[in-house]
This record gives structure tokens, sequence and C-alpha cells, in this order.
């Protein structure tokens, strides 16, 4: 939620939303790994579809509590899905700035 | 395109000297179906098979997929195209379904998974799944074989094992046939003059790892919406690559077996004259969402109709998906009705969507997927019990000293899905 909050803190002050706030199917309770991406620059005001958005992200966690934390083994698997999708995120971004290879760039 | 899709009904499976299909039994030559499975691939270092009977007191975990047998035996192209077979367009001629199995992927792709499928007790009763003689395939991989690179195995894997048991009958006359008739566009349009014209708008879960789904091998996160033949779906155009969470993601067996299609075509010509499908994806940026769903919406009104049922898969960011979609049909005048589950928090009290909309006014609840169940211990477990340990480890359930698993329902391969195969349902309050 601190995470978040923090967003919620820039978005407000101009900076937009360009993944979703909440990304991957993984339930609140095991979302111990969020990432988001944000515009570099404020666009002026607080923009409204970015606003919207995390607002009703964050009314859909808090009836759930913070995560707690996982198990070691668990750990490394919810990274890698937390950077699976941000780099999805990305590539479908940028394009020409794969964090792989290159070789399942899907605009390639 | 007119499809006949022969049903062959499987009461039993048993491991034999030769795969075929005798007398409603498949039996399997075990080490054959593995070779088949593993094929050229050498990330894997050797496939298992276990076999899971309905009311037997086995666990089924972590799943991956589920896929039902079928081979296509007349009409251009073949199974799972872009993968098994080759990439023709598929949907006409005849295809045979071995009905009442199904192979079972499962794997540890990263060390948390949920996905269970219970063959007896209370979970049994949420999953479908738990009522066919299952196929369950077993993966030994090389070390330091990425996460991704172990999904791509396993699908192409449990893809290429029902295509292999779907061959053993080719030859065995279908105990029931249906035809399902998808005339050109001209010709559906004007087929039922003062029936409802209905569009049915199919969201496809392709945010990234284990929540992919793929079109004629196609990444579906690459794709324009587009417009497809219900029959393409019944010859598995669409495969699933998505298996996060359990609960409502849409498997390859329910890509096949689609309850949307299959209602839509029982009313057609009835109640409603079901013009078509438009598949959408579900994406991570917002500017994919926007192009997503204005192209959606675009088809939907060029098709004309008046009414539109939209299913997600997934629940989240997919919300805004689904969401935008129904705003912008409505926007053109045509009704929608919207398919989802709820993730409402464990006293069903909390908002269930992370979107909402006042036009979003007709919507059909597949669940809570929030809500929890106790699971009692079973004697067998198929997979990884590590998985179990975890899942009850307090992280995502509760291990009792019997044994018995308190979890939700999320953690159950299918028990809300959106697409209405099973029977969860909501409560107006």
């Amino acid at each position: 939620m601190n995470v978040l909050e923090a967003v919620r803190d820039a978005v407000h002050k101009g900076h937009r939303f360009l993944l979703h706030p909440k990304l991957g199917n993984l339930r609140p309770s095991q979302a111990f790994f969020r990432s988001f991406v944000l515009s570099a620059r404020p666009g002026g005001d607080g923009e409204p579809t970015s606003i919207t958005m995390l607002e009703n992200a964050l009314e859909a966690l808090r009836g759930f509590g913070p995560p707690p934390s996982p198990p070691e083994r668990v750990t490394a698997g919810l990274q890698a899905i937390d950077f699976e999708l941000l780099s999805t995120g990305i590539r479908r971004l940028h394009p020409s700035h794969s964090t792989s290879n290159g070789r399942d760039n899907p605009c390639a | 395109m007119r499809l006949e899709v022969g049903k062959v009904y499987i009461r039993d499976v048993q491991f034999g000297d030769n795969t075929q299909v005798i007398g409603g039994t498949l039996i399997i030559d075990r080490e054959e179906l593995c070779r088949q499975a593993q094929g050229d691939d050498n990330r894997i270092l050797g496939v298992g098979v276990e076999l899971a009977h309905p009311g037997e007191s086995t666990r089924i975990m972590p799943v991956k997929d589920v896929i039902e047998p079928r081979v296509k035996v007349d009409g251009p192209g073949g199974v799972f195209p872009g993968f098994v077979s080759g990439v023709q367009t598929v949907g006409s001629g005849r295809t045979l379904a071995l009905k009442g199995c199904a192979v079972v992927t499962v794997s540890q792709i990263i060390a948390f998974q949920e996905g269970i499928i219970d063959m007896e007790g209370p979970g049994a009763d949420l999953s479908s799944f738990s009522k066919l003689h299952n196929i369950v395939l077993l993966f030994d991989f090389k070390d330091d074989i990425a996460p991704r690179e172990k999904e791509t195995a396993v699908r192409l894997a449990g893809l290429r094992a029902a295509a292999y048991l779907g061959e053993a009958a080719r030859e065995v006359s279908p105990d029931e046939v249906a035809g399902y008739e998808a005339p050109a566009l001209s010709e559906a349009l004007t087929a039922f003059p003062g029936l409802p014209k209905v569009a049915f708008v199919y969201m496809l879960q392709s945010q990234g790892l284990l929540h992919d789904t793929y079109v004629y091998g196609v990444d579906a996160k690459t794709i324009l919406p587009s417009i497809i033949s219900p029959t393409e779906a019944m010859d598995g155009a669409i495969v699933s690559g998505n298996c996060v969470s359990a609960c409502d993601k849409n498997t390859t067996y329910h890509h096949l077996n689609n309850p949307v299609i299959e209602e839509l075509y029982e009313r057609h010509g009835e109640e409603l004259n079901f013009v078509g499908v438009i598949i959408t994806n579900e994406n991570v940026t917002l500017a994919d969402k926007e192009r997503s769903s204005d192209y959606a919406a675009k088809l939907v009104g060029m098709l004309g109709v008046d009414g539109a049922i939209i299913s997600e898969e997934g629940f989240g960011n997919p919300d805004t998906d689904l969401i935008m979609i129904c705003n912008k049909v409505e926007q053109r005048g045509i009704r929608t009705v919207l398919m989802t589950d709820e993730f409402a928090g464990r006293d069903g009290a909390s908002q269930s969507l992370v979107d909402a909309s006042k036009l979003a006014d007709a919507v059909v609840s597949s669940g809570n997927a929030n809500a929890t169940i106790t699971l009692p211990p079973m004697k067998r477990i198929i997979g990884h019990i590590e998985s179990a340990d975890v899942l009850a480890g307090g992280y995502a359930g509760c291990l009792a000293d019997d044994g018995s698993i308190t979890v939700e329902l999320q953690a159950i391969v299918g028990a809300t899905n959106i697409l209405g195969y099973e029977r969860l349902s909501a409560i107006g309050m």
C-alpha cells in the first residue's frame, strides 16, 4: 500500500500511468512485488484517467490488507512474474528497447 | 464454413501396449505418449504420465493447462494450428473430440503456483475436470531452464500429447455428431429478420508469462481485435498459455468447448441471431487497452448487431479492458452483457472489480474467487507436493492438523470460469 500511495501522490502531481497499476492476476495477498511505470515528466495537473485508475485499484486492495511475506523459495518466482509482466509492458511501450535479445519482441 | 464435431465418448482410460480407442476405452502406450509429448524438445529431460479417474482420492497440482484430445479427419488444416499443425485456417470439415478425458499438464514454472483439481470431495464439485479421466503429464527439466522456456515447453508438450491421443480416434465412428454453421456475414446478418442480432466479444488474457493466449500460434498481445468464426475455436485455433489465476483462466479445454458459443448456437434462429465472434486481448499498457477496446467496439459496430456479450478472462487490470469495451459499445447504441467473476473479499462485501461504469448495467457473475473452501486431505497427490506445502503454509492457505487445506476458490482450476463452464454465480443484495 505504501508504494501505491507514493504512486498516487506522483499521479496527483501530474505523472501518468503508462502501464495499468494492477498487472497480473495474482491475488492481492500474493502480489508481494509491484512495479509501476509512470511518465518521466508530469503533464500538468493530475491526469484524470490515471487518478481514477489508481483510486479504483486502491479501493479494490483496501479490503485485503498488506500481503504477507512469502516463503523464501517463493520470492524468486514472484519476482520473476513481476519482472516478466513489467518487461512485456516496456517492450510494448518501446519496441526498440527489448529487455531480452529481441527475438520475442512482439512488435518486430 | 460448416464444422461437424464428432463426439467419441471415452468412459475409461488405461495403459496398454498400443494407443487406441476400443469400446469407449482409451488405451495408452505410456512410453510412446511420453515420447510424443517430449518430441525433440531438449529442454525436457523426461516426461512422466499418471492417470486420475473421477471419484479417486487424488489431488492434481499445480495444473498448467487442460486440453481435450481432438483430431481433424476432414477439412483444411489440423488441430492446434500454429503449434501442432500448420497454420491453415481451420473451423470447417469434421473434427473428432475424445469426450470424457483430458490431457492435464502439471509443472512448477515458478515456485509458488496454485491450480488444484481434486478428483473427489468438495473441491471436485467446483471443477468439471474432476469428472474427466485425466491423463496427467509431469516434466523433468534440465537445470537452469528459465521460467519462460519451461512454460513454452510444457505448453507445446501438452498440445502434442493431446494431438497424439486424438489420432487414436481417427478411424472411430463417433457416438454423436453436432453440426455448426458459420455463414458469410452477408447471409448471417439477414438470416432471421425480427430476431436480435448478437455478437460475442471474447477477451483473451495476454499480459505476459503465465498470462498469455495464442491464436493460430500468434501471441494474442500482438493482435488487433479480429473477427473469428466460432468454429475456429472448436478446432483449437485459440490455445491457452494462461494459468494465473487458476479459477478464472480459460484452459485450452475451455476454448475448445466454449459454453458461450455453445449456448449462442443453441438459441440461434430461435431467440437470437448469433452473428459472429470478435476476439480481443487484455494488455498492460494503457495505449494498448485504448487501441484494442476502440478496435473491438468498432468491429461490433461494423457488424451492426443489436447486442454484444463480452466475456473477460482473469481479473484486475482486465476489468479496465472490459469496462472500456462496454462503454464504447454502449456509446454506439448497442446493448452489452458483461461476463466476469468477482474478487469481492472473503466476505463478498468488497468492490468486485477495479473499474466500473454506469453503462455496465447487465453483468453475469461467475462467482467470488475470494470465497474460501476447506479441501479434505487426499490419499494421492499428482504433481508437486512442495506446492501443497507452500499453498498450505499460511501464505495462500491454511493447513490443518488433519491435512485438510483451507484456500480461496482462486486456487481451484476453473472454479469461477467466466465463460460459464461451472455453476457458481452471485446473489444480488
